[in-house]
This record gives structure tokens, sequence and C-alpha cells, in this order.
């Protein structure tokens, strides 16, 4: 035995417990501080801890946790608070407390100095889970709205008339030149035709073989036939001519019947002509949706964003039953294997914390006072068997404002969270939102009633955010105004009474689906529509009336020239047509007139012949 | 300079008058400090087993630097050793939960697969360790040490202006 090193020990030990009685608080404090760190990210203070190990309970009088996305103010601040560890479960390493009591909690109070901690060298990227993935196309939404911008000005000169037309290139006007061109090229040949058609002449010829052709004239039988003979060939003659005249009859007017269908299509034409500027001159769409997600879904998704990263810090230090297997372990860490407790007791729970507070920074707004309770906030749910619920009621002006209640259930492989949150009459005064070009940075005063119901099972999320603000207040000359869109947002807000916004988030898998509806959905779109109408309206009418002038011209011109062309054309072909009928009549009446003189003739020549024959008869028989 | 201060000092203890055994023990009872994780409860056993028994510190300063290098190679192996232990053998199971609910116990991590296997390990090798190194000493200071000191190195070392200069300044301030 070496008693030097008894003496040692024994003086070592003495040392010990003396510096325990002056330090254990502040060890305690600072131990507490660095584990609390660790879970927020952020610099945890606690101020005057005292520590018991009698009755083994701690006390403090101040606790501030900073908030780790804006360190110059704390997330949570307390007053005195108390509480008593179970001893038989630290004498098992089981860290067990009844009941807390945590007094005059505040959020965001201001800090004297920052609150953040030194920066570590960057950890391995973990894997993203379920929340990273919503957060992420979350904010992928809000990128990909698009940037509403309404010029007037910049509309009426993009619909300038003289551009549009220029660059619309008219098929209206094309046409009516092929028109035009089909008009002469048919002309041309018509003419052609009749440099070498001459019917008047055959017709003079013809009527010179049998005008003056007078039967009674004609002395003998035979002579009559054969002037019979000449006429039925000039007759022939003339239906020969006739059949050309008709063929070309039908012919020339079939052409121009062909030609004439431009006067059908022009409003065609035109109509497609007008389209097509509209078209060219691409007017905005003046049908606008998702106003509000617009104007407020990046403040929505920015708390949404916050509060799921508070879930996320939830779930990894309340984190659920996860099947014990040989799991991949860090070098010189090992795993921790666990065993059946047999008392129910897990690593950390606090059965109880008694809660009261206060939304607001000071005495003289303290906003909405909260109390309540939070039940099994335990490291190991499933060890201890029920879910972690959270009761908070908000009271203002002695009436209850507002509730926030939530089970946190990780008792199982499945975790299940649920959150109901109601709020009435919610101060928005001076609260800040997410930037955009439509809206100052700020809420400079209004009211807000707020219903939430948030659902997380597993890797499904369902949130409904509903939101209905009164007596709102922007300060708007913060903001640009020649966008004629932003005039029109402050309109419609500053005539409205109430706004709703409701909003849907549900993501399962790879799938998010992002939904936010709201009153001014409807209201703005209507103003939009009625000013792009009136603009929209007045183009169109320009359009229509150049391209009215456009084509009257045009057709006038067209029209014109087939007028002319037709009328000496068809005119010309109807006059052929008609001379050659009258004379075909002619000659067929005069054929009708010797042939029945031909008969009249072979009758008197055959009754003689009687008579004659009779008178032969007559002497033969006497 | 601390590892050669750590190795000086213990070429010392070898030539020193100290017994074998208490040298032996305490290679023995360092190595233990040095395969297992040091902040461990029974590590604490082992310290306060250093200071209060006649058990040489230098040589177990040296088998926890010797040891923790091997215990960084070993790692994998001690975790295979501890999860068999601790969960393959079926029969253990009671004996671990009645620990792990008891008072203290738990605070000894003997749950960690690293402490148990480590732990294991070096209680089987507590006794190899004091046998081979008992006989280390013996032989040392019977044969070797005389060869060493005719070594030309030794003699190079022992002549070298920066070795004397180091004796020299390696007690200031003691």
């Amino acid at each position: 035995m070496r008693w030097k090193g008894l003496i040692f020990l024994a003086t070592l030990v003495a040392i010990f417990i003396a510096l325990s009685m002056f330090f254990i608080d502040k060890w305690i404090e600072s131990g507490l501080e660095k584990a609390a760190q660790a879970i927020v990210g952020a610099r945890v203070e606690i101020d005057n801890l005292d520590f018991s190990l009698t009755g083994l309970s701690i006390k403090w009088d101040r606790l501030q946790v900073t908030d780790p996305n804006n360190t110059m103010r704390n997330l949570i601040e307390t007053g005195r608070t108390a509480f008593k560890m179970n001893a038989p479960a630290l004498f098992r390493k089981r860290y067990i407390i009844e009941e807390m009591t945590l007094a005059d909690v505040r959020t965001g109070t201001s800090r004297k100095y920052d609150g953040a901690l030194p920066k570590t060298p960057k950890k391995k990227k973990t894997k993203p889970d379920v929340i990273d993935k919503v957060k992420h196309r979350l904010n992928k939404e809000i990128d990909k709205l698009p940037v509403m911008n309404f010029n007037l000005d910049a509309i009426k000169r993009k619909l300038n008339l003289d551009s549009l037309i220029v660059m619309a290139d008219l098929k209206m006007v094309k046409r009516l030149d092929s028109a035009k061109t089909d008009i002469i090229q048919t002309s041309k040949k018509w003419e052609a035709f009749y440099r070498d058609f001459h019917p008047d002449e055959d017709l003079k010829k013809i009527r010179a073989d049998f005008a003056n052709i007078d039967p009674k004239q004609i002395k003998t039988i035979p002579e009559l036939i054969s002037t019979l003979e000449k006429v039925k060939s000039a007759q022939k003659t003339l239906n020969m001519l006739s059949e050309t005249v008709t063929v070309r009859y039908k012919e020339i007017h079939t052409d121009f019947d062909q030609i004439s269908t431009y006067a059908k299509n022009v409003n065609d034409w035109f109509n497609e002509d007008y389209h097509n500027i509209l078209a060219k001159a691409k007017i905005p769409d003046l049908t606008v949706r998702d106003i509000g997600k617009i104007l407020f879904g990046g403040t929505i998704v920015k708390q949404v964003t916050r509060y799921l990263e508070y879930l996320q810090m939830i779930r990894k230090h309340i984190p659920k039953k996860a099947k014990e297997s040989e799991k991949k372990k860090q070098r010189m860490a090992g795993q921790t294997i666990h065993f059946p407790d047999r008392y129910g007791w897990p690593e950390f729970l606090i059965k109880k914390i008694h809660l009261s507070g206060q939304t607001g920074t000071t005495v003289k707004q303290p906003g909405l006072v909260m109390s309540g309770n939070v039940v099994g906030i335990t490291s190991q749910p499933w060890i201890y068997g029920k879910p972690t619920v959270i009761n908070l009621k908000a009271i203002q002006e002695n009436k209850l404002s507002g509730i926030f209640a939530a089970v946190l259930d990780h008792t199982t492989e499945i975790s299940s969270d649920s959150f109901n949150i109601h709020f009435k009459n919610v101060s928005l005064n001076n609260v800040k939102i997410h930037k955009t070009p439509y809206l100052p940075s700020k809420i400079r005063r209004g009211k807000a009633d707020f219903n939430s119901l948030v659902r997380f099972e597993n890797e499904t999320i369902l949130a409904q955010i509903n939101i209905k603000a009164r007596d709102l207040d922007f300060d708007f000359r913060q903001v640009r105004t020649d966008n004629k869109f932003v005039e029109i947002v402050q309109e419609v807000i500053n005539s409205i009474k109430v706004l709703t916004l409701d909003t849907k988030i549900s993501s399962e898998g790879d799938n998010l689906d992002f939904k936010m509806d709201s009153n001014l959905d409807e209201l703005v779109s209507r103003k939009l529509k009625g000013i792009g109408t009136k603009a929209l309206t007045d183009a169109k009418n320009k359009i229509r009336t150049r391209l009215d002038e456009i084509r009257n011209k045009k057709l006038a011109e067209v029209d014109k020239i087939f007028n002319v062309k037709r009328n000496e054309i068809v005119e010309k072909i109807d006059t052929h047509k008609e001379r050659v009928d009258q004379e075909k009549a002619k000659i067929e009446n005069k054929i009708k007139e010797i042939q029945e003189d031909i008969n009249k003739r072979k009758k008197k020549e055959e009754n003689k012949l009687k008579e004659k024959a009779k008178e032969l008869l007559d002497g033969i028989l006497k | 300079m601390f590892a050669l201060k750590l190795l000086s000092k213990f070429i010392k203890v070898l030539r020193s008058a100290a017994s074998p055994n208490q040298i032996a023990w305490g290679f023995a009872l360092g190595a233990i400090l040095g395969l297992t994780p040091l902040w461990r409860l029974h590590n604490l056993v082992v310290l306060v087993l250093l200071i209060v028994l006649n058990i040489n510190v230098t040589s177990a300063m040296l088998a926890f630097a010797l040891f923790s290098f091997f215990a960084w190679l070993l790692d994998p192996l001690f975790h295979s050793i501890g999860y068999f232990v601790l969960v393959k053998l079926t029969f253990l199971t009671p004996l671990w939960t009645s620990l792990y609910n008891a008072p203290i116990a738990p605070f000894t991590r003997f749950n960690n697969t690293i402490t148990m296997g480590s732990l294991l390990l070096s209680l089987v090798l507590l006794v190899p360790n004091y046998l081979l190194f008992k006989r280390f000493v013996i032989r040392y200071r019977d044969s070797w040490n005389k060869k060493i000191q005719k070594w030309k190195i030794t003699k190079i070392l022992q002549g070298s202006k920066l070795v004397k200069f180091y004796l020299k300044i390696r007690n200031l301030g003691d």
C-alpha cells in the first residue's frame, strides 16, 4: 500500500468535495448551458442557478435562449424557474423531472450582446429529411412566382399600330393583290382569244347565205330544195359557231365567277390578319391568379419554414422509436444498446411544465398573456409510452383569445405530430413581412385571426392556415408605383375591410401541393382586367379601323379592275351569244318557211297531177 | 518532447531498483487505461489503484500511450466484441437488464459496445500483459541493458552535445 498515494487521494477527494460545494452550481449551470446550446445552436444563458444536494432541486433566476435566426434577440426568456430531480432515477443515469414551473416566459426579447456561438468547422452534411425537402420545395414555389409588372404605357407602346401592321405582314393585302393579278391574267387570256375570234363576221357571212332568200321568188321545187340545202348548210355552220360561243361563254363566266370569290373571302382574310396582329402584339394575359400567393406567399413560407425548423429540432431530440439493429457507428463512439427499463424511465423526461408568460417583449406591451402546460417532454417517448402534449391558452384584455394545442406522438416507429392553433385579434402592428416589389416590408397596423391545423404523419405533411386580417394599413410610400399592379393592390387593400388568406400545404413523397386562396385574387384580377380591357379594347378598335381602311382601299382597287374587265369580256361574250342565238332563231324560221313552201308546192303539184290524172282517166273512160 | 521525456523516464525505471512486479502491474493497468475510452467510471478505479497501490506510474503512462494507439486500430474489433456480448449472448440479457436498472451501473456506460468490448479485451489481456512485461523487465536488466550500452548509436547519443544539453535542461524548473 502506498500510504502517500492514499493520503494524496484522500486530499484530492476532500478538495473535490470542497470545490463542489462552492462550484457545483457553476458546473451544473455550465453543463446545462452547453447541453442546451448543442440543441438550439445558439447561446443559452442561465442566471444564478442554485442546486440543492439535499432535495436535488434546481432553481434559476433567468434563462435566455438566443434565437439562432436573429442572435440579438432571445427565442425564449424565462423568469424564475424551479424543479426537482427524481433521485432514484438520477442514480440510474435517468434525468427525470416530475414538475417544473417556468414563469414569466417571453419571446423575442432583446439581448445585450450577440448570442451567436463561435463558428465551428462545417459538420458533415446529413441526408436531407422530409422536412428539408418540404422547405426546399416551398422556397422553390416562391422563387418561381411571376413578377407582376403592368406598365400601362409599355403596354400602349407595344400596341403601336404602325409597327404592328408592318410586323403583321397582312395576308389580306397579298391575297387581294393576287386576285388582282388573276383578274388581269384572265382578262389577258380572253382578250387574246377575242383577237382571233370574230363571230360577227361569221354571222354576217351566214346571214348573207340565207337572209335574202324569199321562197316565193323561187320558181321550182328543186330550186327550193337546193336552197333549203344551202340554208341547212348555213345552219350547220351557225350551230358550230353557236357551240363555240356557248363553250366560251361558259368558260368566261366560270373564270370570272372564280375570280370574283375574293369579294366573299375578303372578310375571312380580314379576320385572320386581325387575330394575327393581336397575337403578335403579345398583349399580356390579364387574367391574374394567385394574387394572395404573390403578395403574401413569401411571408407565409418564411414563417412555415421557421416552424418546420423548430419541428425538425423537436423531432431530432424527441425521436421516434427506431429498430434496434446493428447501426453503422462512428469511429471510437460505438453503439449504445438499450435494455428494458423496469421503471419506465427514459434517459430524459420532464413530466410536466407549468408555463406562464407573454408574447410581448415589455411590460408596457405584453402582447398575448399565455399560460398552460406541457406534458411528457422526453428523449425516449417509446419508453415513457405517452406522447408529448402542449396546451396553452392566450388571454387578451381578460378574454380568451387563443389556443395552442399540440400532440407529438413519437412512441412508435411512425411519428405523428399535430398542431391546432387558434388566435383572435392578434396585433399586426409593425410586423415585418417578406420583401416583395408590391408591398412594403412592414405592416403599419392591423389585426388578424389565425386558425391553423397542421399534421405530420411520418413523411406526410398537411397544413391548413387560415388568416383573416382586418384594418390593414401599409405604408405604401416605400413602394414604387410605376407598376400598375402595385397601384391596384394598394387600391384594393385600402378598400377592403377584411383580407382573407387560406393556405393549404400538403406533401407526400416527392409531391408538394401549395395553394393559397385570397379574396384579393378576384378583386385585383377584376380591377386589372378592367384597366387592361379598356386599353386592350382601344387598341383592338384602332387595329380594326386601320385594317378596315386598308381593306376598303385595296378592295376598291380590285373591284374597279374586276368590273372593267368583266364588262369588257363577259359582256362581249354575252352579246355574241345573243346574236348567235338570234341568228339561229332566224335561220330556223327560214328553214321552216322554205320547208313549208316546199310542202305547199309539193301538195299543189300533187293535186295538179291528181286532177290531170283524173281528167285523163275520165277521158279514157268516156 | 513529452514522448521523449516519457521514454527516458521509462528507461530510467527499467534500470532502477523498482521491482519488476510493480513495473509489470503498472504496465498492465496502464493498458486498460489505453485500450478503453478514457472517461469511464472503471478507469477511475484503475487510477485509484495506480495511486494507492505500490505500482509504477511511469510504466502505466507508457502503456497508456502505447495502447491508446492500438485502441484506435482495434476499434472495429471492440465494437464487434461488445455487440456480440451485449446483444448476441441472449443468456446475459437479464444480467445487462439488471445492471441497466441498477444505481450507478449506467454511469459506467457498460451498454456501449466500445466500452464493453475494450474493457473485456483489456481484462483478458491483464494477466498476459503483466507476465510478459515482467519477463521483459527481467530480461532487459539481465542482458539487454549491457548490450544496448555497447551500441554505437547509444555511445553517439550519450556523447552528443544535444543530448547533454537536454540532460542539463530537463531538470531545470523541477
